[in-house]
């Protein structure tokens, strides 16, 4: 059928969103055509803007619009305080909580031979380079209590302690293997307070 | 813990059927091949979370189907609950009276399944391997955390595997891994030791009553360094210098060849290793009083009876063996189901429920066939 196409192909793209299999795919697709114009139209762009407006603060790695983003011009940050993540949505995570008043690096991702992902894929060169750039007092490493996770603060730690700067590790309470619950403020700012010395 | 009923949906070779458990004895009795252990199996993984059998989600999913779902009715701690086990599309997920719980969670302490199938049976001259596997499921009874941490162990091995594969790993990140490995590995190594010294005296007062003649004893072996030292710390810091003594070794051969994934838990007759020196009807004795011992400990740590699962071992015994099997489990309080072909190897067991199961179909049955 040649006149599926434009549909077949936005289910096809749905399809490859993380939780969306074939048939949500088709209902939003649906769901969309029947939907008034406009509606369509706010979506294409915004998914447009998101591309073109997003990028990269070319400090912490966190998606901005502006580069460096409002969290590494703030000044009433303390300067000396980094807390390192895996994703852009745990800095959202960790800045609910309301309770962490230092600045962020995120990896984008952490060490996983089995999936390939090694240093060199990660913003870890990055981060290195502000460990003596910038000067800090502490660096917090907040990646999940996952085995990947754990791997990836050692081995910050390794890279970071000879650079003269304390690198510490939030206490999750949860045994390696586990998924940090970020849902909860509470424990996630119990973590951060909680934290202990690599 | 008293399991009283089973669903199960796109299970196997299962549609959607449903049975009740007796207090004390099911019996599933049919042909080969028509799903017998297949339902053992899914007792065990409700409370596993994995099969005995298998480690592919894609094994236990009924043919043609994107996910399959067990639900068991079980009484624990004096109160009725309800689990829920599903997999779907590979993913795992359960849940305890409707709410989501994680596979370690305290809920189910005291929950356990332990499983007798026929390859139990050559456990002693099995690959050590299997032993390990078997150590493993013994620890999981009594301690369910036990899982996640094997489980984090194998996935940071199998991360430094991947690296001395490739052989590009800078010094600091497998020195990255070998600390995750020390520290997740004296858990192991811990945990097992442990249980193997609960186990020792009853496994070697089982033996002597079933079968008599040499003393049979079990004992966890490691590696020389490790096997000397005792206390996590001491484990862990154990653990650390081997891996870094073996790493050059490893990057040749590109695995990591020592660790608590090497060790061995050893079956003795006397002095000798029942591996290398037991006879037939020795090795099918030392399976049945590992069991025995294994059953006496679950219910003495988690002060609530396990459900035995036994997977056609009545076929696979001889007379003597089977009248002692059946002795204890006579003797014990724990709840037991059974696989059989021929129910005439069965004695009247009081409380016997029986159930028929005919190409992925079960259906109740009198006591006499
Ligand atoms: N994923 C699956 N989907 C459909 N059928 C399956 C699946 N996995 C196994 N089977 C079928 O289940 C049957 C085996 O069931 P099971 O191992 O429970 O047999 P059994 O009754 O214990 O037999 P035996 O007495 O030989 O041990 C086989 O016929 C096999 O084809
Ligand atoms: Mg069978
Ligand atoms: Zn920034």
């Amino acid at each position: 059928m040649s006149s599926a196409g434009p549909i077949a192909r936005l289910v096809v793209e749905l399809a490859k969103l993380p939780g969306v299999g074939e048939k949500t795919a088709a209902r939003l697709a649906f769901h969309i055509l029947r939907a008034p114009a406009e509606d369509a139209a706010a979506l294409a762009s915004a998914i447009t803007d998101l591309r073109s407006k997003i990028r990269l603060c070319s400090r912490c790695w966190n998606f901005t619009e502006a580069d460096p983003c409002d969290i590494c011009r703030d000044e009433r940050r303390e300067p000396g305080l980094l807390c390192v993540v895996a994703h852009p949505q745990d800095v959202v995570a960790i800045e609910r909580t309301g309770g962490y008043r230092g600045r962020y690096h995120v990896l984008h991702g952490v060490l996983s031979p089995l999936d390939g992902i090694g240093p060199e894929d990660l913003r870890i060169a990055e981060l290195v380079r502000r460990c003596s750039e910038e000067s800090l007092r502490e660096v917090i490493v907040a990646t999940n209590p996952s085995v990947e996770g754990e791997t990836t603060a050692v081995y910050l730690a390794k890279l970071i302690r000879p650079l003269g700067v304390r690198t510490s590790r939030i206490a999750t309470g949860v045994p390696m293997g586990g998924e940090l619950e970020y849902a909860d403020r509470l424990t996630l700012a119990r973590a951060i307070d909680g934290r202990r010395e690599l | 813990m008293l399991v009283k009923d089973l669903r199960v949906r796109n299970w196997r070779n299962f549609e959607d059927e449903n049975l009740r458990v007796g207090g004390e004895v099911t019996v599933l009795f049919g042909r080969n091949g028509q799903g017998k252990s297949n339902l053992l199996e899914a007792i065990y993984y409700a409370f596993a979370f994995r099969s005995f059998r298998t480690n592919s989600s894609r094994d236990i999913v009924r043919w043609g189907c994107s996910g399959a779902e067990i639900e068991v009715g079980f009484e624990l701690g004096g109160f009725d609950r309800r689990l829920l086990a599903c997999v779907e599309n590979g993913r795992r997920s359960t849940t305890l009276d409707g709410k989501s719980v994680r596979r370690d969670t305290d809920s189910l302490a005291g929950a356990a399944a332990i499983v007798f199938a026929p390859e139990d049976l050559r456990l002693a001259k099995a690959p050590a391997a299997e032993r390990r596997r078997a150590l493993d499921r013994a620890v999981f009874a009594v301690h369910r955390p036990y899982l996640r941490e094997v489980m984090a162990f194998e996935r940071a091995l199998k991360g430094r595997n991947t690296l001395l594969r490739r052989g590009e790993a800078t010094r600091e990140l497998l020195d990255s891994y070998d600390e995750i490995l020390a520290v997740t590995g004296s858990r192991i190594v811990l945990r097992r030791r442990q249980v193997v010294s609960a186990l020792a005296p009853q496994f070697a007062q089982a033996f002597a009553e079933i079968h008599g003649g040499a003393a049979a004893s079990i004992r966890y072996r490691s590696d020389g360094r490790v096997g000397s030292v005792e206390g996590e710390a001491e484990i862990g810091e154990a653990l650390r210098r081997g891996l870094a003594e073996s790493r050059g070794l490893d990057q040749r051969r590109g695995f990591t060849g020592f660790g608590p994934h090497t060790d061995d838990l050893e079956i003795l007759l006397g002095q000798r290793l029942a591996r290398e020196h037991g006879s037939q009807g020795q090795i099918r004795s030392l399976a049945l009083a590992l069991k025995f011992a294994e059953l006496l400990h679950v219910e003495e740590r988690n002060r609530e009876a396990p459900v035995l699962l036994l997977d056609d071992v009545a076929s696979e015994l001889d007379d003597v063996r089977r009248q002692r099997l059946f002795e204890v489990i006579a003797s014990r309080t724990c709840q037991t189901m059974m696989t059989v072909t021929e129910r005439r190897l069965l004695p009247d067991l009081p409380g016997r429920i029986d159930w028929q199961v005919r190409e992925g179909r079960v259906e109740a049955a009198g006591q006499e066939a």
